[in-house]
Order: C-alpha cells, then structure tokens, then sequence
C-alpha cells in the first residue's frame, strides 16, 4: 500500500469538460480552462460537474491509484470510479459478521456516535461555546436504534448551538431541497464529505456497502455515511462557519428555485477551496512525531477500523488531541 | 515526503520535452520553475525519466528540497506567477 500523502490535495472540477491523456500527462480540458493535472499533487479527483474520462485517462489514474468520484451538478453523489481489484475476502467477510452480530455492532455503533459527539463538542468550544446540553447526552442503549436515537439528538443540540455560533435566529437544518444560503452551504460541503469518506473507506480496503451506525440498503453505501458523519462537524461545520465570518460570499454565488437555494458555479468554487484549507490543515501528533493533515484523519479512522475488524486492535472513537 | 523547487536550464531543443515531464508530477510556477510534494518515489521516478531526456554535457536540472511549503516565503516583482488551483 502506498504511504500516506497528508501534504496532497483533492481536485474538484465544477466545469463541464474532459480528462485525457496527452504525452504521457493528465489533461483537463473544460469550458473554462485548459490544464495539465501534475498527478504527483493531487490523491482523489471529485467531479461536481459533467467530466468524461477518455481510456487513457482511466489508465492513468488507476496507475496511479488515485480514486474519481462523480457527482450531479447539484451536488448529489453519483458513484466512483476506483481501480480496485485486490482481493479483500477475509476483511469483507469480518466486516459482515461484526455487523450481523448485534453485539459487535452495537458496539461500533456506539464509538462511531461518541466520535460524532468528540468532534461537535471541539469544534463548538473552539467557538467560544460551552456545549453542556450536548456533553450531557450519554451514548449508551440496548440497540443501534436507540443509538441513532442519541445521534439525532446530538445533531438537534449541535444545530442549535451552530445557529447561535453564526448568529443567526433560530437555525433550521433543511434540506432536499436547502432553503437558504447556510444551508445551501452545509448540503454541498455535506456530499463532497461524503465522497471523502468514500474514498477513505475504498483505500482502507474496507467494503463501502456496509456500514455499522447506519443500516445497510440499497440506495447509499453506509460505511461512507458513518465516516462522514465523524468528521462533519470538522470539515463541513468549521468551513461553512469560517466562510460566513469572513463574509465573502455575494448573493450571486447562490442561485434560487422556488424555495430551494443552490450554489451557483462560483458559490461552489468559494466553499470547495475554503475546504480544501481546512482538509490541508495539519497538527501534531505526538505518537509519530510528525503533523498529520485534516483530510488524513478521515483515512487513519477508516484504517483503525479496519484493524478492529480483523481483531488486531480495539476500536476507540476519534478524539480531537489538540486544541 | 518532502517540498521541492525544481528549475531547469536546458538546451532550447529539449525544454519542451523536460517541461513536458515535469508538469506530470509538479505545479508549474513560471517558465522553467516547478514546485511540490514529491515522495522518495516519485523523485526517483521524475529523475529517471528526466535522466533519459537530458544531455549531461550541457542540461541541468536543480531540485531544491525542503521539509514542507510552509518555511518558503516568496515575493515577485511583475507579474504574478501561476498559482497552484486544485478547484477547476
């Protein structure tokens, strides 16, 4: 497997265009630019608009292993391309069991809840905020309902606190469609993160299909549910909060239908690099004496995962160290 | 993985061919400058590729390697150069 890159950046395409091979270099040519991709920079590509790959491209990210994940033009999340042929039968097959058997299940459950709260609760006191009602929920039940009980009443307290954070009265999370700006903000920044955690669970070698907080079916994959939902409050929250407080946004980066708000082109092109400074940020950490980036904690969660289902370690949930 | 500053000063009859390596594996900055990240790998791949282009006897090509971006500070004079955008 290769090393972890924590100094690389995701590429997000938001113009239609095409990927393609020319001299032995990655293409993009689109409606607005023309440029060579340096494959070295960058570890997964998003597609948040209509981006065809020519074969040689394909070979030349799958070369590289580096994953495609295509989106519609409003965000909703399509699918990926991932070059993946290794066998991965053992860890599938663990994988399954720890979620057919209702106490190795509830257990995840429970650590992947208690990260969610780990992480709502440390990016709110880095606002200033004092989260006792959230701290006061106990992640505790008898079963992953009652779990997912706890986790929709941390997600009501969070908004709550989110809303007062960015000063805005009574904040109501919506969405299908997202009735105004923030949440606009929040459902786009909300899909890429899920793609993320996509990728993160594919280069764990994990089975994205099956997740353990949210229930398998046949529409999403929710492994990439679970992960994501982790580090929402980090990656999504964080950027839309900083976004508001620097207040570059206009009321054209936004665009209205009725009563659903989208982002315009360049809406999203504003919140895709605000995120990309967040995921780019690095903190140390002490037990590799080195710094590790945002975006790698996603891949280190998924990784420590993994070793959990194959019984070379406990799975504890994701805490931030630093402050 | 380490930050590199790569420039180049190769006769005119191979600097399309070197730019042409190098824009596979590092952001271009101005004409015969590129930067970023390389692991031990790929270095050791772009040299070797670099390698079979070049005339020893009268190409070079300097790597400037650096533990991260964040110790680089630069300014410019004229016009900007290209930045690095990773949001098309």
């Amino acid at each position: 497997m290769k090393r972890a890159s924590a100094m690389k950046y995701p590429l997000f395409i938001t113009q239609h265009g095409e990927l393609r091979r020319e001299s032995n270099a990655l293409i993009f040519s689109g409606e607005l630019v023309k440029r060579p991709i340096p494959l070295a920079q960058i570890n997964e590509i998003h597609c948040l608009a209509r981006v065809s790959l020519t074969s040689g491209a394909i070979d030349l990210l799958s070369e590289k292993g580096i994953p495609v994940h295509f989106y519609t033009t409003r965000g909703d999340y399509k699918g990926p391309f991932i070059n993946d042929a290794s066998p991965r039968g053992k860890l599938h097959l663990s994988q399954a069991e720890h979620y057919l058997n209702p106490e190795k299940r509830l257990y995840l459950a429970k650590e992947i809840v208690e990260g969610i709260q780990n992480t709502m609760a440390f990016v709110l006191s880095r606002w200033g905020v004092n989260p006792v009602k959230l701290n006061s929920v106990t992640v505790d039940g008898e079963s992953v309902e009652e779990i997912m009980g706890k986790e929709a009443e941390l997600w009501s307290h969070f908004y709550r606190y989110f809303g007062e954070a960015i000063e805005v009265d009574d904040f109501r999370r919506t969405r299908r469609p997202p009735e105004d700006e923030v949440n606009a903000l929040i459902s786009y920044a909300n899909a890429v993160t899920y793609g993320l955690a996509f990728s993160s669970s594919v280069k764990a070698g994990l089975d994205p299909s099956i997740g353990f907080l949210h229930a398998v079916n046949d529409r999403r994959h929710s492994l990439p549910l679970d992960l994501a939902d982790i580090f929402k409050p980090l990656y999504v929250f964080s950027t839309v909060k900083a976004m508001l407080k620097t207040n570059g946004l206009k009321s054209s980066d936004f665009s209205k239908k009725g009563k659903a708000v989208y982002l315009s082109r360049e809406g999203k092109r504003k919140l895709l690099s605000a995120l990309t400074d967040t995921l780019r940020r690095t903190v140390y950490y002490k037990p590799w004496k080195r710094s590790m980036s945002y975006r790698f904690m996603m891949d280190y969660e998924a990784r420590r995962l993994k070793r959990h289902l194959l019984g070379r370690g406990k799975y504890k949930a994701f805490r931030p160290w630093w402050r | 993985m380490r930050y590199y500053i790569v420039v180049y000063d190769v006769n005119e009859k191979r600097v399309v061919k070197v730019h042409r390596v190098l824009r596979a594996y590092l952001q271009w900055r101005q004409r015969s400058v590129f930067e970023g990240y390389l692991s031990d790998d790929e270095l050791a791949e772009l040299i070797r590729k670099l390698d079979s282009i070049i005339n020893e006897s009268e190409d070079s090509v300097v790597f400037y390697s650096l533990p991260n971006d964040k110790i680089v500070r630069s300014f410019h004079i004229g016009a900007p150069p290209d930045r690095f955008e990773n949001v098309l």
